[in-house]
């Protein structure tokens, strides 16, 4: 090592050195010492001798991924098929109990057999009723929401309450996780005094308390924020795609993990610099829309209201279909609505209340406008919507 | 890391919701995992779907799992395993997987032509050394792997992974005069 002419060196050299690149992959202590002192040792060379630590930095192996569009779709081909999968158990031990029932009345001793073949689960299911409720987690706790709708403060303390009822004080560090299921709402004050509006199918993770550094939320669906302007910290709003990063303002992101729907940041006001996952950053202005799907993206002028008014519980719309409000309608409280081909194309503008009920929402609608609507309860247990036209 | 074990522990209590924070997280790293091992992207993708599936299935039984994420890798393994026996059809008890690796940069700002010298060296570098030595500078360096968690994907004791990492940059610098002379040849045939 010491022979080497080292005052000359450029970080081509220092890369074609394996002393060099062994140390970097891997500090020996005899070697350390070397390479550690070498700046102080050899100031002329620091230049390229940083440089080509950075180079080594960057190395990556096997730096192969799955496309954004390849990856979320998979997902989705999990979850489809995990739930399939719960709903054949389900059945099965549906006819377990029937079999087991027929079987005590039939012969008695035949039953511990059968229970022994078929091996019935110990463990007791989630009732689906729990899962569908509003839940804020926080480390091993889990506070249920039964209402409809949640609104959560978090003081700078760390102190939390749920419409306006104390919990238990969480670690302030600790992040917590607000579970929105489809067809809830909820608004959350979080430590410092910023507002967010978490859309149905959601989950929110967040700190009961910003410490000093960035402040850092997480969303994996749709909310509507109103930062408080703080320059010391740094407000970054991180989804799986990309990250949004402001000082103070308010807008919108909207990242749901499935393909069907491009994520986007929608702002109403201020200005937030988005960083995605390639490491591409793009500032925006107000009222302009930045839109991702399968890793290109776009950004455009829109109105703000129109996306944001989910938040106060509104449809925006001027000059939509009726089948445009369906969808909206369908998509926001998870049902499928078969529309009539003859009134699709009724022409829709105003402002939409989303009830806490959809069959209020869909009463408001019927009123304005010249159709019927009416909920059919599946045999599957899922509910649909069919919009007629009315005929008096 | 300690975010992740509270999530894989909420994971195998049953909360579904954080499955997504686990695919998000692993399916990469598995899927790089599987092109190393030479798997094409279908193949992988059936992999990665059928090892989330039977994670989410199986959850209950799994109380034991102190790391979500070795625990995948190994079953991503085994997984992979069967698809290979299948396609080979051979008697051979357990086909042996062997990992290569490829260079590259996340800087895009580097001089391409040394870019390319470094990535010969390194790739040659690596891919000498043994499965098992390679594997676990691959996991270490690229994850951050703990000993312990590396020892479960390669189902050895943490001990043995030590002494891979350990013999497989010994080799790197004993046969560092051969490297010099790569490093001049392919200077050379720039």
């Amino acid at each position: 090592m010491d022979n080497k002419e080292y005052k000359e060196y450029t970080a081509a050299d220092f890369l074609n050195d394996p002393d060099f690149l062994l140390w970097c992959l891997d500090p020996d202590k005899r070697e350390d010492l070397f390479w550690s002192e070498f700046p102080a040792n050899h100031p002329e060379t620091f230049a390229e001798f940083r440089k080509a630590i950075q180079t080594v930095g960057s190395v990556r192996l096997n730096n192969f991924t799955l496309e954004e569009g390849e990856k979320a779709e998979l997902y989705d081909s999990i979850m489809s098929d995990y739930r399939a999968l719960c709903s054949r158990r389900r059945l099965l031990r549906r006819r377990l109990f029937a079999l087991a029932a027929a079987a005590v009345v039939a012969a008695g001793v035949v039953v511990p057999a059968l229970l022994g073949v078929f091996r019935p689960p110990t463990e007791t299911d989630a009732s689906p009723a729990r899962a569908s409720e509003i839940r804020l987690i926080s480390g091993r706790q889990s506070e249920h929401i039964a209402s409809e709708s949640a609104s959560i403060e978090c003081a700078p303390s760390g102190e939390v309450r749920i419409n306006g009822r104390k919990i238990a004080s969480a670690k302030p560090a600790r992040m917590n996780r607000l579970v929105v299921p489809e067809g809830k709402r909820a608004d959350i004050t979080l430590s410092d005094g910023s507002r967010v509006w978490i859309n149905s199918g959601s989950v929110f993770t967040f700190p009961a308390a910003f410490g000093e550094g960035e402040r850092r939320v997480s969303i994996e669906g749709e909310l509507y924020i109103d930062v408080t302007p703080d320059p010391e910290r740094p407000f970054i709003v991180h989804n799986a795609l990309f990250d949004t990063r402001v000082l103070g303002t308010s807008f919108d992101v909207n990242a749901y993990c499935d393909s069907n729907r491009p994520a986007s940041v929608v702002l109403v006001h201020g200005a937030v610099e988005i960083t995605t996952g390639d490491g591409e950053q793009v500032q925006l202005e107000s009222n302009d829309m930045f839109s991702l799907k399968a890793g290109n993206y776009t950004v455009v002028k829109v109105d703000p209201s129109q996306y944001v008014s989910w938040k106060d519980g509104l449809f925006t719309f001027s000059s939509g279909t009726l089948e445009r409000v369906i969808a909206q309608i369908a998509a926001y409280y998870r049902v499928e609505i078969v529309c009539d081909p003859d009134v699709r194309e009724l022409c829709c503008s105003g402002k939409l209340v989303l009830f806490d009920d959809l069959s209020d929402t869909l009463d408001v609608l019927s009123d304005i406008l010249p159709i019927n609507c009416r909920i059919e309860q599946r045999p599957d247990g899922t509910r649909a919507v069919c919009v007629t036209a009315r005929t008096n | 890391m300690k975010h992740d074990r509270i999530i894989g522990r909420q994971f195998l209590e049953g909360n579904d919701d954080v499955c997504v924070y686990l695919y998000n997280s692993y399916a990469d790293q598995l899927y790089a995992y599987g092109c190393g091992l030479g798997f094409d992207r279908e193949t992988l993708k059936d992999a990665i779907h059928d090892v989330f599936l039977n994670l989410l299935a199986r959850r209950r039984e799994l109380g034991g799992v102190k790391n979500i994420r070795s625990y995948l890798f190994r079953a991503f393994y085994n997984r992979l395993i069967d698809f290979k026996r299948h396609e080979c059809d051979t008697t051979e008890l357990t086909p042996q997987l062997d990992l290569r690796i490829t260079v590259s940069f996340a800087d895009s700002l580097i001089d391409t032509e040394q870019a390319a010298r470094l990535k010969t060296m390194l790739e040659h570098m690596l891919n000498e050394l043994s499965p098992m030595q390679k594997s676990a500078i691959y996991m270490r360096y690229m994850y951050e792997m703990e000993y312990a968690e590396i020892a479960e994907i390669l189902d050895v004791t943490p001990h043995a992974v030590r002494k891979f990492v350990s013999k497989g940059l010994g080799k790197l610098r004993s046969n560092k005069d051969r490297l010099l002379l790569l490093a001049l040849f392919s200077a050379l045939t720039a």
